[in-house]
């Protein structure tokens, strides 16, 4: 999570609703790849959506429902975090918009 | 010319046995009627209808988004309902031309608005984020390290 967004972030369940959090939370721990079950997501356009890691995917747009749009992107095979050095998923937030359009 | 129909029915068909084959030759993608006077008619389906003009539309739009920019304009309002497209550099505006211009020629193929709309839905979306300062700040800024671990989200 973008240090920028570390207030938001626990802002989240108040502002969009826990369970819509979760969902969210659930979706890009399992499948950050993919569209989500609720909600909308598409892969983000232009060069500032490129990787901004190596083995990372371009920026990610996510709407949950509750009018929260979340940027990411995910490394399916990382081996940083707190998780230690065996191959895993990670994902890093880079901004979160809670505003209306 | 654009060629949309292949039955062609007479006005008095639509009164006689040849009504449902009308009908039909119409929900299959396109019925020319004559009238009496010889006027052309025409019945599509009504998703057909709307995505052809909406193709034309936005075709119109990405014409005179660039028709602006070659007058060396880049503002928002030149580029009348693409007026997003100013959050993006010279380089992002060509990428999106290329991509619309594929949309374009997909959805005129298949008669189908979709791959347009989907374009439009995803550049549109990158321009809205773009236009907030910080979310740009970080979305266009290199990759650092300011990030924490966070949590599952919890009450």
């Amino acid at each position: 999570m973008h240090r920028q967004f570390l207030g938001i972030w626990t802002e989240l369940p108040s502002r969009v609703g826990l369970a819509n959090a979760q969902q969210f939370w659930d979706h890009v721990a399992m499948t950050p790849g993919q569209p989500p079950k609720v909600g909308t997501s598409s892969v983000m356009k232009g060069k500032y959506a490129a990787p901004k890691w190596p083995g990372y995917s371009k920026t990610v747009h996510c709407e949950i429902t509750g009018a929260g749009r979340i940027d990411y992107q995910f490394n399916p095979a990382a081996t940083e975090g707190r998780r230690g050095k065996a191959t895993h998923g990670v994902v890093r937030i880079l901004a979160i918009d809670l505003g209306s359009h | 010319m654009c060629e949309i129909t292949s039955a062609v029915f007479q006005a008095s068909d639509l009164a006689g046995a040849k009504r449902r084959e009308f009908l039909g030759a119409a929900r299959e993608g396109g019925a020319l009627l004559r009238d009496t006077d010889g006027f052309a008619l025409t019945m599509v389906p009504l998703a057909q209808l709307e995505a052809v003009t909406e193709i034309a539309q936005v075709a119109v739009a990405a014409l005179l988004a660039l028709a602006a920019l070659g007058r060396g304009s880049t503002r928002p309002a030149d580029f009348g309902q693409l007026a997003w497209l100013a959050a993006f550099d010279e380089d992002d505006r060509a990428e999106f031309f290329a991509e619309l211009r594929d949309a374009l020629s997909v959805a005129e193929a298949t008669r189908d608005a979709g791959p347009v709309e989907t374009c439009l839905r995803e550049w549109r979306t990158t321009a809205r984020a773009l236009s907030d300062p910080l979310r740009r700040a970080i979305l266009t800024a290199p990759g650092d390290d300011d990030y924490a671990e966070a949590d599952r989200p919890e009450e």
